[in-house]
Protein backbone atom coordinates (compact mmCIF):
# COMPACT_ATOMS: atom_id res chain seq x y z
CA UNK A 1 0.00 0.00 0.00
CA UNK A 2 2.92 2.28 0.75
CA UNK A 3 4.15 1.96 -2.83
CA UNK A 4 0.68 2.72 -4.12
CA UNK A 5 0.52 5.84 -1.94
CA UNK A 6 3.95 6.91 -3.19
CA UNK A 7 2.84 6.49 -6.78
CA UNK A 8 -0.31 8.49 -6.09
CA UNK A 9 1.77 11.29 -4.55
CA UNK A 10 3.98 11.20 -7.64
CA UNK A 11 0.90 11.53 -9.86
CA UNK A 12 -0.60 14.36 -7.85
CA UNK A 13 2.71 16.25 -7.77
CA UNK A 14 3.31 15.82 -11.50
CA UNK A 15 -0.28 16.47 -12.54
CA UNK A 16 -1.74 19.94 -12.96
CA UNK A 17 -5.11 19.35 -11.31
CA UNK A 18 -4.23 20.23 -7.73
CA UNK A 19 -2.19 23.28 -8.75
CA UNK A 20 -4.95 24.60 -10.98
CA UNK A 21 -7.65 24.08 -8.37
CA UNK A 22 -5.56 25.62 -5.59
CA UNK A 23 -4.70 28.53 -7.86
CA UNK A 24 -8.32 29.15 -8.83
CA UNK A 25 -9.59 28.96 -5.24
CA UNK A 26 -6.78 31.21 -3.99
CA UNK A 27 -7.41 33.60 -6.86
CA UNK A 28 -11.09 33.83 -5.93
CA UNK A 29 -10.27 34.78 -2.34
CA UNK A 30 -7.80 37.43 -3.54
CA UNK A 31 -10.37 38.73 -6.02
CA UNK A 32 -12.93 39.05 -3.24
CA UNK A 33 -10.48 40.96 -1.04
CA UNK A 34 -9.42 43.19 -3.96
CA UNK A 35 -13.08 44.06 -4.64
CA UNK A 36 -13.62 44.86 -0.97
CA UNK A 37 -10.44 46.94 -1.04
CA UNK A 38 -11.52 48.90 -4.12
CA UNK A 39 -14.96 49.60 -2.68
CA UNK A 40 -13.33 50.60 0.57
CA UNK A 41 -11.05 53.02 -1.30
CA UNK A 42 -13.60 54.57 -3.59
CA UNK A 43 -17.00 54.29 -1.89
CA UNK A 44 -17.57 56.68 0.98
CA UNK A 45 -18.50 55.04 4.27
CA UNK A 46 -18.26 51.51 2.82
CA UNK A 47 -18.85 49.28 5.88
CA UNK A 48 -17.40 46.02 4.58
CA UNK A 49 -13.82 46.94 3.81
CA UNK A 50 -12.50 45.28 6.94
CA UNK A 51 -10.59 42.12 7.68
CA UNK A 52 -13.35 41.15 10.06
CA UNK A 53 -15.98 41.17 7.31
CA UNK A 54 -13.80 39.30 4.84
CA UNK A 55 -12.82 36.55 7.25
CA UNK A 56 -16.33 36.28 8.70
CA UNK A 57 -17.43 34.90 5.34
CA UNK A 58 -15.55 31.65 5.99
CA UNK A 59 -16.34 31.52 9.71
CA UNK A 60 -20.05 31.84 9.02
CA UNK A 61 -20.05 29.15 6.35
CA UNK A 62 -17.73 26.39 7.43
CA UNK A 63 -19.71 24.04 5.21
CA UNK A 64 -17.37 25.42 2.53
CA UNK A 65 -14.72 23.10 3.95
CA UNK A 66 -16.95 20.11 3.20
CA UNK A 67 -17.56 21.32 -0.34
CA UNK A 68 -13.84 21.97 -0.67
CA UNK A 69 -13.21 18.33 0.26
CA UNK A 70 -15.60 17.20 -2.46
CA UNK A 71 -13.99 19.49 -5.02
CA UNK A 72 -10.35 18.59 -4.32
CA UNK A 73 -11.07 14.86 -4.17
CA UNK A 74 -13.00 14.98 -7.45
CA UNK A 75 -9.96 16.58 -9.09
CA UNK A 76 -7.36 14.35 -7.45
CA UNK A 77 -9.22 11.03 -7.79
CA UNK A 78 -8.75 11.35 -11.55
CA UNK A 79 -11.45 9.26 -13.21
CA UNK A 80 -9.95 5.94 -12.17
CA UNK A 81 -12.84 3.99 -13.70
CA UNK A 82 -12.78 5.77 -17.04
CA UNK A 83 -8.99 5.68 -17.38
CA UNK A 84 -8.84 1.99 -16.53
CA UNK A 85 -6.34 2.71 -13.79
CA UNK A 86 -8.48 1.22 -11.02
CA UNK A 87 -8.55 -2.13 -12.81
CA UNK A 88 -4.78 -1.82 -13.35
CA UNK A 89 -4.20 -1.36 -9.63
CA UNK A 90 -6.31 -4.41 -8.80
CA UNK A 91 -4.72 -6.47 -11.58
CA UNK A 92 -1.28 -5.66 -10.21
CA UNK A 93 -2.17 -7.03 -6.79
CA UNK A 94 -3.42 -4.00 -4.88
CA UNK A 95 -6.49 -5.01 -2.96
CA UNK A 96 -9.61 -2.91 -3.08
CA UNK A 97 -9.17 -2.17 0.62
CA UNK A 98 -5.62 -0.94 0.11
CA UNK A 99 -6.70 1.11 -2.89
CA UNK A 100 -9.52 2.72 -0.95
CA UNK A 101 -7.42 3.42 2.14
CA UNK A 102 -4.55 4.86 0.12
CA UNK A 103 -6.90 7.07 -1.85
CA UNK A 104 -8.48 8.36 1.37
CA UNK A 105 -5.07 9.25 2.79
CA UNK A 106 -3.70 10.86 -0.38
CA UNK A 107 -6.88 12.82 -1.09
CA UNK A 108 -7.04 14.01 2.53
CA UNK A 109 -3.41 15.13 2.37
CA UNK A 110 -3.99 16.89 -0.96
CA UNK A 111 -7.09 18.61 0.44
CA UNK A 112 -5.13 19.72 3.51
CA UNK A 113 -2.33 21.19 1.40
CA UNK A 114 -4.84 22.92 -0.87
CA UNK A 115 -6.72 24.33 2.12
CA UNK A 116 -3.50 25.54 3.79
CA UNK A 117 -2.45 27.43 0.66
CA UNK A 118 -5.90 28.91 0.04
CA UNK A 119 -6.27 30.00 3.68
CA UNK A 120 -2.80 31.55 3.68
CA UNK A 121 -3.58 33.52 0.54
CA UNK A 122 -7.06 34.39 1.82
CA UNK A 123 -5.93 35.61 5.24
CA UNK A 124 -2.76 37.17 3.84
CA UNK A 125 -4.54 39.18 1.16
CA UNK A 126 -7.17 40.29 3.70
CA UNK A 127 -4.48 41.57 6.08
CA UNK A 128 -2.60 43.23 3.24
CA UNK A 129 -5.53 44.99 1.63
CA UNK A 130 -8.21 45.62 4.22
CA UNK A 131 -8.64 47.71 7.36
CA UNK A 132 -7.99 46.10 10.72
CA UNK A 133 -10.30 47.54 13.34
CA UNK A 134 -9.29 44.75 15.75
CA UNK A 135 -11.51 42.02 17.08
CA UNK A 136 -11.27 38.34 16.32
CA UNK A 137 -7.67 37.17 15.97
CA UNK A 138 -6.37 34.84 13.29
CA UNK A 139 -5.72 32.20 15.93
CA UNK A 140 -9.38 32.17 16.95
CA UNK A 141 -10.45 31.80 13.35
CA UNK A 142 -7.91 29.06 12.69
CA UNK A 143 -9.22 27.21 15.73
CA UNK A 144 -12.60 27.17 14.01
CA UNK A 145 -11.03 25.67 10.89
CA UNK A 146 -9.18 23.09 13.01
CA UNK A 147 -12.38 22.14 14.83
CA UNK A 148 -14.06 21.37 11.55
CA UNK A 149 -11.14 19.60 9.92
CA UNK A 150 -12.25 16.09 10.98
CA UNK A 151 -15.59 16.65 9.26
CA UNK A 152 -13.79 17.96 6.18
CA UNK A 153 -11.75 14.74 6.12
CA UNK A 154 -14.97 12.77 6.52
CA UNK A 155 -16.32 14.61 3.46
CA UNK A 156 -13.19 13.62 1.56
CA UNK A 157 -13.57 9.96 2.58
CA UNK A 158 -17.22 10.00 1.58
CA UNK A 159 -16.24 11.38 -1.83
CA UNK A 160 -13.57 8.69 -2.27
CA UNK A 161 -16.03 5.96 -1.25
CA UNK A 162 -18.64 7.19 -3.71
CA UNK A 163 -16.11 7.65 -6.50
CA UNK A 164 -14.90 4.08 -6.02
CA UNK A 165 -18.42 2.82 -6.55
CA UNK A 166 -20.06 5.26 -8.94
CA UNK A 167 -18.59 5.93 -12.36
CA UNK A 168 -20.57 9.02 -13.25
CA UNK A 169 -19.40 12.13 -11.46
CA UNK A 170 -22.79 13.83 -11.60
CA UNK A 171 -24.47 10.85 -9.94
CA UNK A 172 -21.66 10.70 -7.39
CA UNK A 173 -22.13 14.40 -6.57
CA UNK A 174 -25.89 13.92 -6.18
CA UNK A 175 -25.30 11.05 -3.75
CA UNK A 176 -22.73 13.12 -1.87
CA UNK A 177 -25.15 16.02 -1.57
CA UNK A 178 -27.86 13.63 -0.40
CA UNK A 179 -25.66 12.40 2.44
CA UNK A 180 -24.08 15.70 3.45
CA UNK A 181 -27.02 18.02 2.85
CA UNK A 182 -30.21 16.09 2.09
CA UNK A 183 -30.29 13.73 5.05
CA UNK A 184 -29.45 16.46 7.62
CA UNK A 185 -32.12 18.81 6.23
CA UNK A 186 -34.77 16.09 6.18
CA UNK A 187 -33.76 14.92 9.66
CA UNK A 188 -33.95 18.50 10.88
CA UNK A 189 -37.46 19.01 9.51
CA UNK A 190 -38.82 15.60 10.53
CA UNK A 191 -37.05 16.08 13.85
CA UNK A 192 -39.74 18.56 14.84
CA UNK A 193 -42.09 15.59 15.06
CA UNK A 194 -39.73 12.82 16.11
CA UNK A 195 -37.60 13.56 19.12
CA UNK A 196 -34.78 11.03 18.57
CA UNK A 197 -34.35 12.23 15.00
CA UNK A 198 -34.14 15.78 16.27
CA UNK A 199 -31.28 14.79 18.58
CA UNK A 200 -29.51 12.99 15.73
CA UNK A 201 -30.03 15.97 13.40
CA UNK A 202 -28.24 18.24 15.88
CA UNK A 203 -25.10 16.12 15.43
CA UNK A 204 -25.11 16.39 11.68
CA UNK A 205 -22.50 18.90 10.52
CA UNK A 206 -24.63 20.64 7.93
CA UNK A 207 -27.16 21.45 10.67
CA UNK A 208 -24.87 22.53 13.49
CA UNK A 209 -22.67 24.57 11.14
CA UNK A 210 -25.75 26.39 9.86
CA UNK A 211 -27.86 26.77 12.97
CA UNK A 212 -25.39 26.87 15.85
CA UNK A 213 -23.11 29.53 14.42
CA UNK A 214 -23.90 33.21 14.27
CA UNK A 215 -21.24 35.36 12.68
CA UNK A 216 -21.81 38.85 11.32
CA UNK A 217 -20.48 42.38 11.68
CA UNK A 218 -21.70 42.73 15.23
CA UNK A 219 -21.71 39.19 16.49
CA UNK A 220 -19.23 36.30 16.59
CA UNK A 221 -20.74 33.26 18.26
CA UNK A 222 -19.39 29.98 17.05
CA UNK A 223 -20.18 26.54 18.32
CA UNK A 224 -16.50 25.58 18.55
CA UNK A 225 -15.66 28.48 20.86
CA UNK A 226 -17.09 26.58 23.83
CA UNK A 227 -15.48 23.35 25.06
CA UNK A 228 -18.75 21.43 24.56
CA UNK A 229 -19.17 22.83 21.06
CA UNK A 230 -15.57 22.07 20.16
CA UNK A 231 -16.02 18.50 21.42
CA UNK A 232 -19.21 18.18 19.38
CA UNK A 233 -17.43 19.26 16.18
CA UNK A 234 -14.52 16.90 16.79
CA UNK A 235 -16.68 13.92 17.80
CA UNK A 236 -19.10 14.38 14.88
CA UNK A 237 -16.11 14.63 12.53
CA UNK A 238 -14.48 11.49 13.88
CA UNK A 239 -17.79 9.61 13.70
CA UNK A 240 -18.11 10.77 10.09
CA UNK A 241 -14.60 9.53 9.27
CA UNK A 242 -15.24 6.12 10.86
CA UNK A 243 -18.72 5.64 9.36
CA UNK A 244 -17.79 6.70 5.84
CA UNK A 245 -14.52 4.77 5.90
CA UNK A 246 -16.04 1.53 7.19
CA UNK A 247 -19.05 1.78 4.86
CA UNK A 248 -16.82 2.54 1.87
CA UNK A 249 -14.35 -0.22 2.73
CA UNK A 250 -16.99 -2.90 3.30
CA UNK A 251 -19.03 -2.11 0.20
CA UNK A 252 -16.10 -1.57 -2.16
CA UNK A 253 -14.24 -4.70 -0.98
CA UNK A 254 -16.88 -6.98 -2.47
CA UNK A 255 -17.65 -4.98 -5.54
CA UNK A 256 -16.88 -6.00 -9.12
CA UNK A 257 -15.01 -3.49 -11.20
CA UNK A 258 -16.98 -3.43 -14.41
CA UNK B 1 6.17 -31.51 -14.73
CA UNK B 2 5.67 -27.84 -15.49
CA UNK B 3 4.13 -25.63 -12.82
CA UNK B 4 0.48 -24.69 -13.23
CA UNK B 5 0.43 -20.92 -13.56
CA UNK B 6 -3.34 -20.62 -14.02
CA UNK B 7 -5.87 -23.13 -12.82
CA UNK B 8 -9.57 -22.44 -13.18
CA UNK B 9 -11.94 -25.03 -11.79
CA UNK B 10 -15.68 -24.92 -12.47
CA UNK B 11 -15.37 -21.19 -12.83
CA UNK B 12 -18.77 -19.55 -13.14
CA UNK B 13 -19.86 -15.94 -13.38
CA UNK B 14 -23.43 -14.75 -13.25
CA UNK B 15 -24.72 -11.24 -13.82
CA UNK B 16 -28.22 -11.37 -12.42
CA UNK B 17 -30.02 -14.00 -14.45
CA UNK B 18 -27.39 -14.02 -17.19
CA UNK B 19 -24.60 -16.57 -16.89
CA UNK B 20 -21.52 -15.21 -18.60
CA UNK B 21 -19.26 -18.14 -17.78
CA UNK B 22 -20.32 -21.69 -16.96
CA UNK B 23 -18.16 -24.28 -15.19
CA UNK B 24 -15.00 -23.42 -17.05
CA UNK B 25 -11.90 -25.52 -16.38
CA UNK B 26 -8.70 -24.13 -17.81
CA UNK B 27 -5.11 -24.95 -16.92
CA UNK B 28 -2.19 -22.95 -18.22
CA UNK B 29 1.29 -24.28 -17.55
CA UNK B 30 4.49 -22.32 -17.22
CA UNK B 31 5.83 -21.30 -20.60
CA UNK B 32 2.53 -21.78 -22.42
CA UNK B 33 1.04 -19.20 -24.74
CA UNK B 34 -2.66 -19.84 -24.27
CA UNK B 35 -4.90 -18.46 -27.01
CA UNK B 36 -8.44 -17.81 -25.87
CA UNK B 37 -10.84 -17.86 -28.79
CA UNK B 38 -14.51 -17.02 -28.97
CA UNK B 39 -17.08 -14.65 -30.40
CA UNK B 40 -18.15 -11.46 -28.69
CA UNK B 41 -19.98 -12.36 -25.50
CA UNK B 42 -18.37 -15.81 -25.36
CA UNK B 43 -16.91 -15.05 -21.94
CA UNK B 44 -13.26 -14.37 -22.81
CA UNK B 45 -13.05 -10.99 -21.13
CA UNK B 46 -15.10 -12.22 -18.18
CA UNK B 47 -12.58 -15.02 -17.67
CA UNK B 48 -9.61 -12.66 -17.92
CA UNK B 49 -11.28 -10.20 -15.55
CA UNK B 50 -11.62 -12.96 -12.97
CA UNK B 51 -7.96 -13.82 -13.38
CA UNK B 52 -6.99 -10.23 -12.73
CA UNK B 53 -9.36 -9.88 -9.78
CA UNK B 54 -11.54 -7.21 -11.35
CA UNK B 55 -14.60 -9.36 -10.86
CA UNK B 56 -15.30 -12.13 -8.40
CA UNK B 57 -16.46 -15.58 -9.47
CA UNK B 58 -20.03 -16.61 -8.67
CA UNK B 59 -18.82 -20.18 -8.37
CA UNK B 60 -15.71 -22.30 -8.72
CA UNK B 61 -12.20 -21.15 -8.08
CA UNK B 62 -9.21 -19.68 -9.81
CA UNK B 63 -5.60 -20.25 -8.76
CA UNK B 64 -2.56 -18.26 -9.81
CA UNK B 65 0.79 -19.95 -9.27
CA UNK B 66 -1.07 -22.43 -7.08
CA UNK B 67 -2.49 -19.80 -4.71
CA UNK B 68 -6.19 -19.85 -4.02
CA UNK B 69 -7.62 -17.73 -1.21
CA UNK B 70 -8.19 -14.16 -2.37
CA UNK B 71 -5.39 -12.79 -0.17
CA UNK B 72 -2.86 -15.20 -1.64
CA UNK B 73 -4.19 -14.55 -5.13
CA UNK B 74 -3.62 -10.86 -4.62
CA UNK B 75 0.00 -11.44 -3.66
CA UNK B 76 0.56 -13.56 -6.72
CA UNK B 77 -1.07 -11.02 -9.01
CA UNK B 78 2.04 -8.92 -8.40
CA UNK B 79 3.81 -11.56 -10.51
CA UNK B 80 1.60 -10.80 -13.49
CA UNK B 81 0.99 -8.00 -15.95
CA UNK B 82 -2.31 -7.40 -17.68
CA UNK B 83 -4.23 -5.50 -20.31
CA UNK B 84 -7.92 -6.27 -20.10
CA UNK B 85 -10.41 -4.60 -22.46
CA UNK B 86 -8.40 -1.41 -22.98
CA UNK B 87 -5.00 -0.25 -21.75
CA UNK B 88 -5.26 1.71 -18.50
CA UNK B 89 -3.15 4.81 -17.92
CA UNK B 90 -3.48 8.47 -16.93
CA UNK B 91 -4.21 10.47 -20.10
CA UNK B 92 -2.94 13.75 -18.68
CA UNK B 93 0.45 12.36 -17.69
CA UNK B 94 3.18 11.87 -20.27
CA UNK B 95 4.05 8.37 -21.46
CA UNK B 96 7.26 8.43 -19.41
CA UNK B 97 5.49 9.64 -16.27
CA UNK B 98 2.83 6.99 -16.65
CA UNK B 99 5.53 4.34 -16.62
CA UNK B 100 7.33 6.05 -13.76
CA UNK B 101 4.04 6.08 -11.82
CA UNK B 102 3.68 2.33 -12.25
CA UNK B 103 7.38 1.74 -11.54
CA UNK B 104 6.88 3.39 -8.16
CA UNK B 105 3.60 1.53 -7.59
CA UNK B 106 5.23 -1.82 -8.27
CA UNK B 107 8.21 -0.94 -6.12
CA UNK B 108 10.75 -1.46 -8.90
CA UNK B 109 14.13 0.08 -8.07
CA UNK B 110 16.04 2.15 -10.64
CA UNK B 111 14.65 4.62 -13.13
CA UNK B 112 16.57 2.88 -15.91
CA UNK B 113 13.80 0.31 -16.12
CA UNK B 114 11.41 2.90 -17.54
CA UNK B 115 13.84 3.73 -20.35
CA UNK B 116 14.37 0.05 -21.07
CA UNK B 117 10.61 -0.57 -21.31
CA UNK B 118 10.04 2.54 -23.43
CA UNK B 119 12.63 1.35 -25.91
CA UNK B 120 11.34 -2.21 -25.77
CA UNK B 121 7.79 -1.27 -26.75
CA UNK B 122 8.86 1.40 -29.23
CA UNK B 123 7.68 4.44 -27.33
CA UNK B 124 11.01 6.11 -26.60
CA UNK B 125 10.42 8.83 -29.21
CA UNK B 126 6.95 9.50 -27.83
CA UNK B 127 7.94 9.51 -24.17
CA UNK B 128 7.08 13.16 -23.62
CA UNK B 129 3.65 12.94 -25.27
CA UNK B 130 0.63 12.82 -23.04
CA UNK B 131 -1.01 9.41 -22.82
CA UNK B 132 -4.36 10.78 -23.96
CA UNK B 133 -2.93 12.14 -27.22
CA UNK B 134 -1.53 8.80 -28.41
CA UNK B 135 -3.03 6.79 -31.25
CA UNK B 136 -4.83 3.55 -30.39
CA UNK B 137 -1.82 1.49 -31.39
CA UNK B 138 0.50 3.59 -29.24
CA UNK B 139 -1.92 3.29 -26.33
CA UNK B 140 -1.74 -0.50 -26.69
CA UNK B 141 2.05 -0.28 -26.58
CA UNK B 142 1.88 1.88 -23.47
CA UNK B 143 -0.49 -0.62 -21.88
CA UNK B 144 1.91 -3.43 -22.72
CA UNK B 145 4.83 -1.41 -21.35
CA UNK B 146 2.97 -0.93 -18.06
CA UNK B 147 2.14 -4.65 -17.95
CA UNK B 148 5.78 -5.55 -18.57
CA UNK B 149 7.12 -3.42 -15.72
CA UNK B 150 8.34 -5.60 -12.91
CA UNK B 151 9.30 -8.53 -15.12
CA UNK B 152 6.03 -10.42 -14.84
CA UNK B 153 5.99 -14.22 -15.01
CA UNK B 154 2.48 -14.14 -16.47
CA UNK B 155 0.98 -11.82 -19.06
CA UNK B 156 -2.80 -11.55 -19.34
CA UNK B 157 -3.68 -9.85 -22.61
CA UNK B 158 -7.16 -9.15 -23.90
CA UNK B 159 -7.15 -8.22 -27.58
CA UNK B 160 -3.67 -6.66 -27.39
CA UNK B 161 -3.35 -6.08 -31.13
CA UNK B 162 -6.55 -4.07 -31.40
CA UNK B 163 -5.82 -0.84 -33.22
CA UNK B 164 -2.27 -1.77 -34.16
CA UNK B 165 -1.08 -1.19 -37.72
CA UNK B 166 0.42 -4.12 -39.66
CA UNK B 167 3.97 -3.38 -38.55
CA UNK B 168 2.73 -2.90 -34.99
CA UNK B 169 1.08 -6.34 -35.12
CA UNK B 170 4.29 -7.94 -36.32
CA UNK B 171 6.33 -6.14 -33.64
CA UNK B 172 3.85 -7.15 -30.94
CA UNK B 173 3.90 -10.76 -32.10
CA UNK B 174 7.69 -10.85 -32.14
CA UNK B 175 7.88 -9.18 -28.75
CA UNK B 176 5.50 -11.69 -27.18
CA UNK B 177 7.36 -14.62 -28.74
CA UNK B 178 10.66 -13.16 -27.55
CA UNK B 179 9.35 -12.70 -24.01
CA UNK B 180 8.03 -16.24 -23.99
CA UNK B 181 11.20 -17.80 -25.35
CA UNK B 182 13.83 -15.74 -23.60
CA UNK B 183 12.19 -15.09 -20.26
CA UNK B 184 9.82 -18.05 -20.18
CA UNK B 185 6.89 -15.70 -19.57
CA UNK B 186 3.56 -17.49 -19.63
CA UNK B 187 0.98 -15.67 -21.73
CA UNK B 188 -2.77 -15.94 -21.92
CA UNK B 189 -4.09 -13.96 -24.83
CA UNK B 190 -7.48 -13.43 -26.39
CA UNK B 191 -7.87 -12.19 -29.92
CA UNK B 192 -10.36 -12.09 -32.74
CA UNK B 193 -7.55 -12.31 -35.24
CA UNK B 194 -7.10 -16.06 -35.38
CA UNK B 195 -4.29 -15.97 -37.91
CA UNK B 196 -2.27 -13.98 -35.40
CA UNK B 197 -3.04 -16.34 -32.54
CA UNK B 198 -2.10 -19.24 -34.75
CA UNK B 199 1.38 -17.84 -35.10
CA UNK B 200 2.11 -17.61 -31.41
CA UNK B 201 -0.18 -19.80 -29.31
CA UNK B 202 0.96 -23.18 -28.06
CA UNK B 203 -2.48 -24.12 -26.76
CA UNK B 204 -5.97 -22.94 -27.60
CA UNK B 205 -9.17 -22.71 -25.59
CA UNK B 206 -12.47 -22.23 -27.41
CA UNK B 207 -15.24 -20.46 -25.56
CA UNK B 208 -18.81 -20.16 -26.72
CA UNK B 209 -21.68 -18.63 -24.78
CA UNK B 210 -19.80 -19.08 -21.55
CA UNK B 211 -18.83 -22.72 -22.12
CA UNK B 212 -15.36 -23.98 -22.80
CA UNK B 213 -16.01 -26.06 -25.92
CA UNK B 214 -12.58 -27.49 -26.30
CA UNK B 215 -8.92 -27.15 -25.48
CA UNK B 216 -6.27 -28.24 -27.91
CA UNK B 217 -2.53 -27.83 -28.21
CA UNK B 218 -0.99 -26.44 -31.38
CA UNK B 219 0.54 -29.87 -32.06
CA UNK B 220 -2.80 -31.63 -31.65
CA UNK B 221 -4.37 -29.09 -33.95
CA UNK B 222 -1.80 -29.93 -36.62
CA UNK B 223 -2.28 -33.64 -36.14
CA UNK B 224 -6.06 -33.57 -36.04
CA UNK B 225 -6.78 -31.12 -38.77
CA UNK B 226 -7.29 -32.74 -42.09
CA UNK B 227 -5.38 -32.09 -45.26
CA UNK B 228 -7.64 -31.17 -48.19
CA UNK B 229 -7.29 -30.49 -51.83
CA UNK B 230 -8.95 -27.64 -53.67
CA UNK B 231 -9.32 -28.21 -57.40
CA UNK B 232 -11.05 -25.98 -59.96
CA UNK B 233 -11.75 -27.41 -63.39
CA UNK B 234 -13.35 -26.26 -66.64
CA UNK B 235 -16.13 -28.91 -66.58
CA UNK B 236 -17.24 -29.31 -62.97
CA UNK B 237 -20.25 -31.53 -63.58
CA UNK B 238 -18.33 -34.00 -65.71
CA UNK B 239 -15.44 -34.00 -63.26
CA UNK B 240 -17.78 -34.73 -60.34
CA UNK B 241 -19.11 -37.78 -62.12
CA UNK B 242 -15.57 -38.92 -62.88
CA UNK B 243 -14.49 -38.50 -59.28
CA UNK B 244 -17.36 -40.62 -57.99
CA UNK B 245 -16.78 -43.28 -60.60
CA UNK B 246 -13.05 -43.52 -60.06
CA UNK B 247 -12.96 -43.33 -56.26
CA UNK B 248 -16.20 -44.68 -54.86
CA UNK B 249 -17.22 -43.10 -51.58
CA UNK B 250 -14.92 -40.11 -52.06
CA UNK B 251 -15.72 -37.24 -49.69
CA UNK B 252 -15.82 -33.88 -51.42
CA UNK B 253 -17.69 -30.60 -51.30
CA UNK B 254 -18.53 -28.25 -54.17
CA UNK B 255 -17.57 -24.72 -53.19
CA UNK B 256 -19.53 -21.61 -54.29
CA UNK B 257 -17.09 -20.98 -57.16
CA UNK B 258 -17.82 -24.51 -58.46
CA UNK B 259 -14.43 -25.79 -57.42
CA UNK B 260 -14.08 -29.02 -55.45
CA UNK B 261 -12.78 -29.47 -51.93
CA UNK B 262 -11.66 -33.04 -51.47
CA UNK B 263 -11.24 -33.94 -47.83
CA UNK B 264 -8.35 -36.19 -46.77
CA UNK B 265 -7.45 -37.13 -50.35
CA UNK B 266 -6.25 -40.68 -50.65
CA UNK B 267 -4.20 -39.97 -53.73
CA UNK B 268 -1.59 -37.35 -54.47
CA UNK B 269 -2.62 -34.12 -56.16
CA UNK B 270 -1.17 -35.41 -59.43
CA UNK B 271 -3.75 -38.21 -59.58
CA UNK B 272 -6.63 -35.76 -59.47
CA UNK B 273 -4.96 -33.61 -62.10
CA UNK B 274 -4.31 -36.62 -64.28
CA UNK B 275 -7.94 -37.71 -64.05
CA UNK B 276 -8.99 -34.36 -65.47
CA UNK B 277 -6.35 -34.41 -68.18
CA UNK B 278 -7.31 -37.92 -69.32
CA UNK B 279 -10.82 -36.65 -70.04
CA UNK B 280 -9.67 -33.40 -71.58
CA UNK B 281 -10.89 -31.30 -68.72
CA UNK B 282 -8.78 -28.27 -67.99
CA UNK B 283 -7.41 -27.76 -64.48
CA UNK B 284 -7.71 -24.10 -63.49
CA UNK B 285 -6.39 -24.38 -59.95
CA UNK B 286 -5.02 -27.12 -57.76
CA UNK B 287 -4.01 -26.50 -54.14
CA UNK B 288 -3.28 -28.81 -51.27
CA UNK B 289 -4.05 -27.24 -47.88
CA UNK B 290 -4.30 -28.18 -44.25
CA UNK B 291 -7.32 -27.10 -42.24
CA UNK B 292 -6.01 -24.75 -39.62
CA UNK B 293 -7.26 -22.70 -36.71
CA UNK B 294 -9.79 -20.64 -38.61
CA UNK B 295 -11.48 -23.63 -40.20
CA UNK B 296 -11.21 -25.57 -36.96
CA UNK B 297 -12.96 -22.76 -35.14
CA UNK B 298 -15.68 -22.48 -37.79
CA UNK B 299 -16.24 -26.22 -37.61
CA UNK B 300 -16.44 -26.01 -33.86
CA UNK B 301 -18.98 -23.24 -34.06
CA UNK B 302 -21.07 -25.05 -36.64
CA UNK B 303 -21.16 -28.37 -34.88
CA UNK B 304 -21.15 -27.21 -31.32
CA UNK B 305 -18.10 -29.29 -30.59
CA UNK B 306 -14.90 -30.12 -32.34
CA UNK B 307 -14.53 -32.58 -35.14
CA UNK B 308 -12.17 -31.71 -37.89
Amino acid sequence: MLNYMKSECYRVIHGKELYVLTGVLSGLTVLMNVILYLFNRFVFDFPYGSIRYSLNILSSSMTTLLLGGLLVTSFVFSEEHKNGTLKNAVSFGISRGQFFTAKCIVCSAASLVCMAVVLTVYYGSAYLLLDDPGGITVMVRLRGVAANLPMAFAAVILTVALMCMIKKEILMTICWMAVIWGIPIISFIVGFKIEWLNRAAQWMPWNYLKYETSVNMTQYECLWDTPEGLAKCLIAGVIGIVVFYVAGYVVFRKRDIA
Amino acid sequence: MREHVIEARSLTKKYGSVTALKDVDITVKRGDIYGLIGDNGAGKTTFLKMLTGQIYPSGGEVRLFGAYPEKELQKNRKRSGAIVESPGFYPKLSVERNLEYYRIQKGIPGKGKVEEILKGVGLWEKRRKKGGTLSMGMKQRLGLGIALLGEPELLILDEPINGLDPSGIIEMRNLLLQLNREKNITIIISSHILSELEQIATIYGFLSQGWLLNEITAEQLHEQCAVYLDIAVTEPEQYAALLEKKWEGISYKVLPDSSFRIKSPEMTADAYSLLAAEHKIGVLRLEQKQMMLEEYYMNLKERGRLSC
